[in-house]
C-alpha cells in the first residue's frame, strides 16, 4: 500500500489501515525513542503518544517528504520535548564531546574481548552514554539505513553535522571501547 | 600471529556490526493493540464532541437571530417576558446551562461511555 491509499484509508477511519500504519512504522519509532530516551518503560508511553500526534495530525501532512520522515519527524520532536521537560542535556555540540576517562562504566578482562557478545553489549553500553543526537544519527543511520537527505529531513540537521556525528560516533565508541578493554588491541592481534 | 594482521579492521568491523543490531528490547506484543483501542476512543470522543458543537452552534444560532430580531426594532422593550428574563438573568444563564449540560451528557458522555463498552465487550 503507497502512502497516499494508507492516508487516505486512516482519515477514512479504516481499522485495518490504522493498523496497517502502526506495524508498518512501529520500530522505527521504537528504535528511536528507545535510544533517545534510554529508559523502556518510559520509551513505551511516549511510543503510544506519538502515534496518537500521528493519527491526530495526519490530515496535516502535505506529501512533501515521505510518510516515513513525517514519522520519524514527529517522534523526534516529540523525545526531544520529552527529554527537556525530564531536564536532560540535549545540544552538546560536535566539538565537544570526548569520551572522558575515569567515568569508566565497566572494565572488561581481555578474555572478554574474545566473547563477541560481551563485547557487543559493551558497545551498546558505550552507544547509550554517548549525547543524544549521535544516538539518534547512528541509530537512523546504520540501524534503519536511512539516507543522510532523510536524517536530515527528520532532524533538521545539514548533511555536514550528521557526517560529523557519524564520525565523530564511531570514534568515540572505538577510544573507549580501547580505554575500557586496554588489552583488546593486543589480544585482536594476537586472534589474528 | 599474522604480520599483516590489523586489529583495528576487525574492532571496526564488530562495532559496525553492533551498530545494525536491534535492540534486544523490543514493544510489547500487545502494543498495536492496546494502541489501536486508544486510538478508536480518541477518534469516537472527537466525533462526538464534533457533533453536539454543531447541534449546539445550530441551536444557539437560531436563538440569537431570533431575540435579535426581537429586540432590535425597540431599543426599550416593554415586552413584559423580555423585561423578566433580563431582571433574572442569574437564573436564566443557570437554565441554558442546565439544558446545556443534559444535552451534552445525552449526547456525548452516554454515548461515549456506551461506545467503550460495546469495543470493551467485542475485545
Amino acid at each position: 500500500m503507497d502512502d497516499a491509499t494508507l492516508i487516505a484509508q486512516v482519515q477514512a477511519g479504516k481499522e485495518h489501515a490504522n493498523r496497517y500504519l502502526i506495524e508498518r512504522y512501529k520500530n522505527l519509532v521504537w528504535h528511536m525513542v528507545l535510544r533517545m530516551v534510554s529508559q523502556p518503560e518510559d520509551a513505551e508511553d511516549l511510543c503510544q503518544e506519538i502515534f496518537l500526534r500521528i493519527f491526530r495530525d495526519i490530515g496535516k501532512f502535505r506529501g512533501e517528504s515521505k510518510l516515513s520522515t513525517w514519522i520519524g519527524a514527529i517522534a523526534y520532536h516529540m523525545s526531544i520535548s520529552y527529554l527537556r521537560k525530564k531536564g536532560k542535556e540535549i545540544l552538546v555540540p560536535v566539538e565537544d564531546y570526548f569520551p572522558v576517562a575515569g567515568t569508566r562504566p565497566v572494565v572488561e578482562s581481555a578474555e572478554a574481548a574474545l566473547d563477541k557478545s560481551s563485547m557487543k553489549k559493551l558497545i551498546h553500553r558505550i552507544i547509550d552514554s554517548l549525547p543524544v543526537h549521535y544516538r539518534t544519527v547512528i541509530t537512523l543511520f546504520y540501524l534503519e539505513e536511512l539516507s543522510y537527505r532523510e536524517i536530515g529531513e527528520i532532524t533538521g540537521m545539514p548533511d555536514g553535522t550528521i557526517k560529523s556525528y557519524l564520525n565523530r560516533g564511531r570514534q568515540a565508541i572505538r577510544e573507549q571501547l580501547v580505554q575500557l578493554v586496554p588489552d583488546l588491541l593486543p589480544v585482536l592481534a594476537e586472534k589474528q | 600471529m599474522n604480520p599483516d594482521s590489523n586489529p583495528w579492521n576487525e574492532l571496526d568491523a564488530l562495532i559496525l556490526e553492533t551498530l545494525k543490531e536491534k535492540p534486544e528490547r523490543e514493544l510489547p506484543l500487545t502494543f498495536t493493540d492496546t494502541l489501536l483501542r486508544k486510538v478508536e476512543r480518541q477518534l469516537t470522543w472527537r466525533e462526538l464532541v464534533r457533533e453536539f458543537a454543531v447541534k449546539t452552534g445550530i441551536v444557539t444560532g437560531t436563538l440569537l437571530v431570533l431575540i435579535l430580531c426581537l429586540i432590535l426594532p425597540v431599543r426599550e422593550t416593554t415586552n413584559p417576558f423580555l423585561l423578566l428574563l433580563a431582571d433574572h438573568w442569574k437564573i436564566v444563564s443557570g437554565v441554558i446551562f442546565l439544558i446545556l449540560f443534559t444535552f451534552f451528557s445525552d449526547q456525548v458522555l452516554l454515548k461515549f461511555y456506551t461506545k467503550q463498552r460495546l469495543l470493551d465487550t467485542r475485545s
